[in-house]
């Protein structure tokens, strides 16, 4: 179980996150969900213990440390592999520092996205460079795999594919917390959803529970963030007022 | 080999090519610090000669130069000084070049792993850079030692008259 305890981060004087708990436990598929700054990348980096924080996070009750870090692995749009690097050459450095790195699993993604083995993945194209990321992050043979925003730069067909993949591939312990923006994409897709805004946690919801009261993602997303439906009419008819004052 | 001085440098970072300049540095920094015993041969024979006044002079005032080569440092220990220095703002560097590879590093299971192969290179060639200048170093005080007039000498190490 990954817990997060009232998580605070400051960036000067912006509040990045603000008091944010919840737990996640082995075997989910979780959507962290927010606006740009909402503060879904820190929460990520303060869980990887890239950034410092206040409150505690703990895995199975323990503090991350080195002994438990490789528990845990990373997919992020900014990338974390070596660019001048190829993928034999990641697959050789993961397995020296990652002793549960999943070979076959490895293999089967490389070639389910066509991905080069020789060539190095700074010179592969943005699209690529994304699949690998994610490649290396399914395959570190981590408990909990966080992605954040991991398929920016894809198109729309690589992303569908690789959610069927994504589910067909994840055992009963692994658990994935995925940042997007693309709520539609993967809505039917993720278990369990956090909606953060503005740093704070507004909403963590049971997907399959929302569905028996007759809700969907977006209409979750829509009520919690307080989007108005008429906002769009409104501005197009104090357009089309400005067009008649002309 | 190969692969034990791969895994001293950041991934990716070309260590043959660093270890190969830093021969080199060493080299020359050799050199540089033997080329600058002639003179001192030539000056300490001189003055053997002529002792004197001229040997007082020269002891007090020019002579410490050449032995604490750490107070006025040659100019290939200079220069091997900034690209170690400047070796390891590279390596740091180069986890955030092209990608954020630093993320990786820092949440390896072996912590130190981050900062040891940014670290490691430039501190072998550090090493050697120091062995290169106390070596020398200890040359140019034997040479002292075995040229200098007695006057020269610390009392402890002349003739009781």
């Amino acid at each position: 179980m990954l817990e997060i305890k009232h998580v605070s981060k400051k960036y000067g004087r912006r509040e990045a996150l603000t008091d944010v708990s919840f737990s996640l436990p082995r075997g989910q598929i979780v959507g962290l969900f927010g606006e740009n700054g909402a503060g879904k990348t820190t929460l990520m980096k303060s869980i990887l213990g890239l950034t410092k924080f206040q409150g505690e996070i703990t895995l199975d009750g323990k503090p991350i440390t080195g002994a438990n870090i490789a528990r845990l692995s990373f997919a992020t749009s900014e990338h974390s592999f070596f660019p001048a690097l190829n993928a034999k050459e990641h697959r050789e450095f993961y397995r020296a520092h990652f002793p549960d790195f999943i070979d076959n699993r490895f293999h089967a993604l490389m070639a389910f996205f066509a991905l080069p083995e020789d060539r190095p993945i700074g010179r592969c194209s943005t699209g690529q460079k994304n699949q690998f990321e994610t490649v290396l992050a399914l395959s570190q043979g981590a408990d909990y795999i966080l992605m954040d925003e991991p398929f920016a730069g894809n198109d729309v067909f690589n992303r569908e594919d690789f959610y069927k993949v994504l589910l067909g591939l994840l055992t009963e312990r692994e658990t994935v917390l995925l940042s997007t923006h693309l709520l539609e994409e993967v809505q039917g897709f993720v278990g369990r959803a956090l909606l953060l805004h503005e740093g704070r946690l507004i909403g963590d919801v049971d997907l399959s529970e929302a569905e028996e009261r007759g809700e969907d993602l977006m209409s979750i997303v829509r009520k919690a963030y307080g989007y108005r439906a008429d906002r769009v009419k409104e501005a197009l008819d104090a357009l089309g007022g400005d067009d008649q004052d002309a | 080999m190969m692969k034990r001085l791969e895994q001293c440098v950041p991934p990716g970072v070309d260590g043959a090519g660093e270890l190969g300049t830093i021969y080199v540095l060493w080299a020359l920094t050799g050199f540089n610090m033997l080329g600058r015993m002639i003179p001192f041969f030539e000056a300490l024979q001189y003055l053997r000669e002529h002792g004197g006044t001229l040997f007082q002079f020269w002891y007090y005032f020019t002579a410490p130069r050449y032995i604490f080569p750490v107070l006025v440092l040659p100019v290939m220990v200079i220069v091997s000084l900034l690209y170690l220095g400047a070796k390891i703002v590279a390596h740091y560097q180069s986890y955030r070049t092209g990608s954020r590879a630093d993320y990786t590093m820092r949440r390896l299971p072996d912590r130190r792993e981050y900062h040891r192969r940014a670290l490691a290179l430039p501190l072998v060639g550090l090493a050697g850079l120091a062995i290169i200048v106390a070596v020398t170093f200890a040359a140019d005080v034997a040479l002292y030692f075995w040229l200098a007039p007695a006057e020269g000498l610390p009392s402890m190490f002349q003739w009781p008259c």
